[in-house]
């Protein structure tokens, strides 16, 4: 996994004790997983835990954090990626007080991971936001059918024939609203059995992909 | 014979052969299993050798006789040494097919364990993810639309689906570095108005991938950075800050040229005038702020852009709002009042308009004429000058002359001294100037060359860098690559089955050495009892030996002188004839029994090679081929 | 059941009696093609022309046999019904056997033309379909996501427009059960009997 300076340059900011102790470390982490996750992002930053920090360094933190959770999510990172990038980060910051930075950052970062990774609940969730940003074409749900037997209608009597309705049931989710919708057509017995044939080569094929 | 038995069906069944379940020995093998083995452990072995090879007997008899010796072929091909030919597949015996099978089982594993060495490739990784998700999606039950739990949401429901719609997002840092540079009036703006990143965007949903985008646009920029400073920037020599004050100073320059050779004034535009006034002006501002080399060129230059452009239109929107307040209270005016006076107004700014481009056109065409002309004069005045200034220096020099020529014989010597002793200065300072000169010349040489050492020094540091950056990167590519590796066979060693029976094997193998040990310790402590026995046998026969021709001796010597005694020495040889006739009797009965225990052996192999039902088998075989030649022989009749 | 005639109708047939049997035959292979592909007036002159009669008459008895062959084979009529509704014009025996002999030459091409005017929803014509895994996008990398991409195409009054749509695994094997289900209902005993007896 890749990051950027800029990215990098906040996480160190964050791993930094004089601007971050346990308590607003793990504040800030929560906020930026519940920025993303909610949509009432307005006053994220406004929590009395994080008065006291310079709102630059805060703001420029938070993008950081906020880029890596999104970034980390995005590349699928397993807790070993996620810890051995976020090694490289501490690299930088043994500084002359390196013992206490270290200790405070280690337990940092394994706080993070621990969020990262442990609570599944959150990776899914922005799995599902991040795979929402998608395009696909409308996605059938169901079907149902009828049975019709045509006796005659205006110009031919005596016709006879068994005919179908079928009714797709189908689910567009463009721009975020989902909207149902049925497709309907008839056919014959012969063009049903046709679907069902072409249908059921899909679902062969489906099968045979399963085996390898 | 058992267990090899046990590991050669196992081995081969890893080969794809067909092997059912009940058959636990080779012995149970028929011709058409023995033949499916061998060539599927020869399209492990060698897939050039064993494609060729159907796995499947043949009906016909002349081509089983032909598989059977392609079969022995390809076997000595591989370097078998034993016995072996069509016969080995048709008409099996156990203990060939047993050597046969062990030979090639032996064969397999070095190149199964090459190809094992290699992780399982990504497209064979990539099915198999697919096949487990298609599993895990068909393990969940289909539901209606209405009754869907969260679980369904991902697969059976679409669910909504945003695009992709990324914004510039205002981050409280640049990206060329030192924050310290930035002015006050920004930074109160990062501090107390900008928003957190994550409401800065019109939507929610563009959260993650404005941050997204902008983070791939700074990396990228990264990268690009980078590579021209590999591939350029080192090469310069310049610390990077001076690299990129420089590039942008050339950039700069170049704008700057671009323009200016566009915005060359044109004297036939009249309208230009104005337009390449503010390019001039805003080129000035442009070569000004291209000594600070500021960020924010960018927006001197927008603005003066905004400038330029948009200088002409506030007039004419206050002309367009002047003549519409004009036209305002006569609105109570008739319509056909109006449109007559409209009317008349807009031919009368027509014909207006018309006089005033065609007076625009005159006075360009005389401003033309004019322009010409001041320059044709200004020209013109030009080179009066210099007429001007060359006859004024020939005066001054004629002055002299005449102001020299009075006293003329005096002046002359005067002259001749001066010349003379100047050409002395002359030479004197040449000669100095040689003194100097040298020294110079040798320092300027030494420098020079210290100066192309250091070159070369440096370039030669500068590919040793070079070679290191690459080096690094090609490191940091491996270490990249063996990471994935080891992530995978991680994985690859967590899915593998726990209970593999190798420790039961290992277990099997060392009990079996110890029985062998076993076995063997027997073996000799028979061994020792023979040998022991051997002696004791032996000493008995010399002691024999010894005691008989004590005993004939004094037997022979008494029987000389006593009847009786004849009679006894006769019975002791007798005696001694039938005991050594006993003996000798008795060893016979050891080796026959030797020999029927070696002839039974021997019957008992030829019962294993299954000879009479193998013969049955060849007769029928040899029936069938004489069946086929004669209905070939018949074609070939008919034909 | 029997064709009930108007008068109209029995009028402008009766200009057939008229005319020689092999015009009549010619007047048949006109409305026939005429139900085809459409009436050309021109023709209606031409053969007034050449049998000196009005246009109007001769396009009268040709419209009169369309619309009797339609009637007739839109009510699927027995040979038998069909020559006794002829019996009321008072044909010749000749004209009857030709006209019965038209009638059931192109009775089965009338009602396919017939059968095309009927009301008919969007018609299923053909399906393709592709088996998809979505691999990665733009927003999320490492994802796998199998997926039934299908092109229904379906067909309405002569056009044809497709849809693509999509369906996963487990959605497509329902529909395959759904829809055999119907399929098998055709099978029913209930169905079977309903076919046998409504004929």
């Amino acid at each position: 996994m890749e990051l950027s300076e800029s990215v990098l340059k906040g996480l160190q900011a964050l791993g930094d004790p004089v601007n971050f102790d346990m308590n607003k470390f793990t504040t800030l982490s929560e906020l930026a997983f519940r920025g993303l996750l909610s949509s009432e992002s307005e006053a994220v930053l406004d929590h009395p835990d994080l008065k006291q920090i310079d709102p630059i360094v805060l703001k420029h933190c938070h993008i950081a954090l906020t880029t890596f959770i999104l970034e980390s999510v995005k590349q699928n990172a397993d807790k070993s990626t996620v810890s051995s990038c976020l090694e490289d980060v501490r690299f930088d910051t043994e500084r002359a007080d390196a013992l206490c930075t270290l200790y405070q950052v280690k337990y940092g970062y394994l706080k993070l991971i621990f969020q990262l990774c442990s609570l599944k609940q959150n990776k899914t969730d922005l799995e599902n936001l991040l795979s929402s940003i998608d395009k696909c074409p409308p996605h059938i749900t169901d079907v149902s059918w009828r049975l019709e037997y045509c006796m005659k209608n205006a110009h031919v009597h005596k016709v006879n024939q068994p005919s179908y309705l079928i009714s797709f049931s189908v689910e567009n989710g463009d721009n975020g609203r989902s909207s149902e919708e049925e497709l309907n057509f008839s056919c014959t017995m012969e063009q049903l059995q046709d679907l069902v044939g072409k249908m059921k080569d899909a679902a062969k094929s489906i099968e045979k992909a399963m085996q390898l | 014979m058992e267990e090899v038995d046990k590991i050669l069906i196992h081995s081969l069944r890893q080969t794809g052969t067909d092997i059912g379940e009940d058959v636990e020995s080779v012995k149970q093998f028929s011709s058409e299993l023995i033949v499916e083995a061998v060539v599927r452990c020869l399209r492990v072995i060698d897939p050039a050798l064993g494609n060729g090879l159907s796995p499947s007997l043949p009906p016909g008899m002349s081509a089983r006789f032909r598989l059977g010796m392609s079969l022995a072929q390809a076997c000595q091909d591989l370097g078998y040494k034993g016995e072996i030919g069509y016969q080995t597949f048709l008409y099996s015996n156990e203990p060939e097919i047993r050597s046969l099978l062990m030979f090639l089982v032996e064969k397999l594993p070095r190149e199964s364990a090459e190809t094992s060495d290699q992780p399982a490739g990504k497209s064979v990784l990539l099915q198999k993810a697919i096949a487990a998700q298609i599993k895990a999606q068909l393990a969940l039950p289909w539901l209606p639309p209405s009754c869907r739990l969260p679980l369904h949401y991902k697969t059976q429901t679409p669910g909504p689906s945003y695009s992709f719609h990324a914004q510039p997002l205002s981050v409280p840092y640049s990206l060329k570095g030192s924050s310290k540079k930035q002015p006050k009036e920004v930074r109160e703006y990062y501090r107390d108005y900008l928003l957190p990143v994550t409401a800065q965007p019109s939507q929610p949903i563009s959260v993650p991938a404005s941050l997204l985008e902008n983070h791939a646009s700074e990396l990228s920029a990264a990268q690009e950075w980078e590579n021209e400073w590999n591939s350029q920037g080192l090469l310069t020599r310049l610390t990077p800050e001076e690299y990129r004050s420089r590039k942008r100073a050339r950039l700069q320059k170049r704008i700057e040229e671009q323009l200016r050779s566009t915005a060359q004034p044109r004297p036939d535009s009249h309208s230009a005038t104005r337009s390449t006034s503010d390019l001039a002006e805003f080129l000035n501002s442009f070569g000004g702020t291209s000594a600070g080399g500021n960020v924010l060129t960018k927006g001197t230059r927008f603005t003066h852009t905004e400038k330029f452009t948009f200088t002409q239109e506030p007039e004419k929107a206050a002309q367009q709002m002047a003549a519409a307040a004009n036209s305002l209270p006569s609105s109570h005016q008739s319509e056909e009042d109006l449109k007559a006076q409209q009317q008349e107004e807009i031919s009368g700014l027509q014909q207006q308009l018309q006089q005033l481009s065609v007076q625009i056109e005159e006075v360009g065409g005389e401003m033309r004429q004019l322009t010409v002309s001041i320059s044709q004069v200004s020209d013109e005045l030009k080179q009066r000058e210099v007429r001007n200034t060359e006859k004024e220096d020939s005066v001054r020099v004629k002055k002299q002359t005449i102001d020299l020529l009075p006293d003329a014989e005096n002046n002359l010597v005067k002259l001749q001294s001066l010349v003379e002793s100047s050409a002395k200065r002359v030479v004197h300072l040449a000669s100095q100037w040689e003194k100097h000169r040298g020294p110079l010349i040798d320092e300027h040489r030494r420098l020079k060359e210290l100066c192309s050492n250091k070159e070369m020094e440096s370039s030669r540091m500068l590919s040793e860098i070079k070679d290191l950056h690459d080096k690094i990167r090609q490191s940091a590519d491996e270490a990249k690559k063996k990471e994935g590796l080891y992530k995978q066979l991680i994985t690859e060693y967590e899915t593998l089955p726990k209970d593999v029976s190798r420790s039961a094997y290992t277990m099997r193998i060392l009990e079996i050495v110890g029985n062998i040990k076993k076995q063997k310790e027997e073996i000799t402590k028979i061994l020792s009892d023979t040998k022991e026995l051997q002696k004791e046998i032996n000493g008995l026969t010399g002691k024999l030996d010894r005691t008989f021709a004590v005993t004939d001796e004094l037997v022979f010597k008494d029987a000389k002188k006593d009847e009786s005694v004849r009679k006894s020495y006769k019975y002791l040889a007798a005696l001694h004839e039938n005991c050594t006739q006993l003996i000798q009797t008795i060893e016979d009965t050891g080796t026959i029994m030797r020999e029927i225990r070696d002839l039974e052996e021997q019957i008992e192999t030829e019962y294993g090679k299954k000879t009479v039902s193998n013969l049955e088998k060849i007769l029928e075989d040899y029936k069938a081929i004489r069946q086929e030649n004669s209905a070939l022989a018949a074609k070939i009749r008919e034909g | 059941m029997l064709l009930v005639l108007s008068d109209e109708h029995k009028e402008h047939l009766g200009f057939l009696t008229e005319v020689d049997t092999a015009v009549v035959g010619e007047f048949g292979r006109i409305a026939v093609e005429f139900l085809r592909k459409g009436s050309n007036p021109k023709i209606y002159e031409g053969a007034a022309r050449k049998l000196d009669v009005p246009a109007e008459t001769v396009q009268h008895g040709v419209e009169g046999l369309m619309y009797l062959l339609t009637e007739s084979s839109k009510l699927m009529i027995s040979e038998m019904d069909f020559q006794d509704s002829v019996l009321v014009l008072g044909f010749s025996q000749e004209l009857n056997e030709r006209l019965l002999q038209l009638y059931l030459e192109n009775r089965k091409e009338i009602r396919q033309i017939l059968s095309e005017l009927s009301p008919s929803l969007p018609h299923y014509h053909n399906l393709e379909w592709r088996l998809d895994v979505q691999l990665a996008s733009r927003a999320l990398r490492h994802q796998v996501k199998p997926t039934v991409t299908m092109k229904l195409h379906l067909e309405s009054g002569g056009i044809r427009n497709a849809r693509v749509l999509q369906t996963d695994p487990a959605t497509l094997l329902h529909l395959i059960q759904e829809l055999e289900r119907g399929l098998a209902e055709l099978k029913s005993n209930h169905c079977r009997r309903i076919l046998r007896n409504i004929k």
